[in-house]
């Protein structure tokens, strides 16, 4: 084989594995740098509805048909938004007290049982007390977000969501 | 007729600063994506107090990767005048 004839297929391919893998390189870093533009909205749109909700829960709502609700009972109302189940619970003391219905741990509804005076995730079996929202079985992490209520002249007010 | 040479030590000081840079954007994302997993998991519990300090340190992250990207282009604008 002549020289001529050797280096044909350089011509055939100009660009070197070097160059060729300093480009990949280069290009998969700009990708990276737009997933990272992604996630950085993705984190903008928690301090929107941060915003928002601050904003909703500036406002006291009645709760309607809460003070016909016998002790040992719960109510499904909606607080802070109208896609935000809550409920209400007249405990046997007589004392209201209110949690947001999603479970802390995959947010599931939780239901309020009776017998037992706890709240139970039929998803995974988590359990929270009745009386405070706190864990007492199960795999939720955290209590259940409690909202707090003021009652005046037999009615009651959601005043605003207590985190966790 | 002779080709010119690639000069492989200059290209592959190249790839090796664009591989450098490359490892630092994917710690930074790595980085990002734990805090949207925190500011998740806090909204999920009704905790609003994590939002704003998450997005903070994200924004810190992705400025830090907008000036990885200055370095890297600086790294083709040095390789095109080199040429």
């Amino acid at each position: 084989m002549t020289e001529e004839h050797r280096i044909h297929w350089r011509e055939d391919f100009p660009i070197g594995q070097e160059e060729d893998q300093y480009v990949t390189r280069r290009e998969f870093t700009r990708f990276l740098a737009l997933a990272s533009g992604a996630v950085l909205i993705g984190n903008g749109y928690f301090v929107l509805r941060r915003k928002q909700q601050s904003e909703q829960a500036a406002e006291p709502v009645e709760i309607a048909g809460a003070a016909s609700l016998q002790p040992g009972r719960a109510l499904l109302f909606y607080y802070p938004t109208p896609s935000d189940p809550a409920l209400l619970i007249r405990l046997q003391s007589g004392q209201y007290v209110a949690y947001r219905q999603r479970c802390t741990h995959l947010s599931c509804p939780v239901l309020y049982s009776e017998e037992r005076n706890r709240l139970e995730c039929p998803c995974h079996n988590g359990m929270f007390d009745a009386a405070t929202g706190q864990v007492l079985a199960g795999p939720p992490p955290r209590p259940l977000p409690r909202i707090a209520l003021h009652v005046e002249e037999g009615r009651v007010l959601a005043t605003g969501v207590i985190g966790s | 007729m002779r080709l010119r040479s690639p000069r492989p030590d200059r290209m592959q000081q190249k790839t090796e600063g664009a591989s450098a840079v490359l490892i630092m954007v994917l710690i930074l994302l790595l980085l990002q994506l734990w805090l949207l997993n925190i500011a998740m998991e806090a909204f999920m519990a009704a905790n609003n107090s994590l939002a704003v300090p998450t997005f903070l340190a994200s924004a810190f992250c992705f400025a830090l990767t907008l000036y990885a990207l200055k370095a890297l282009a600086s790294l083709d604008k040095e390789g095109k005048s080199g040429r």
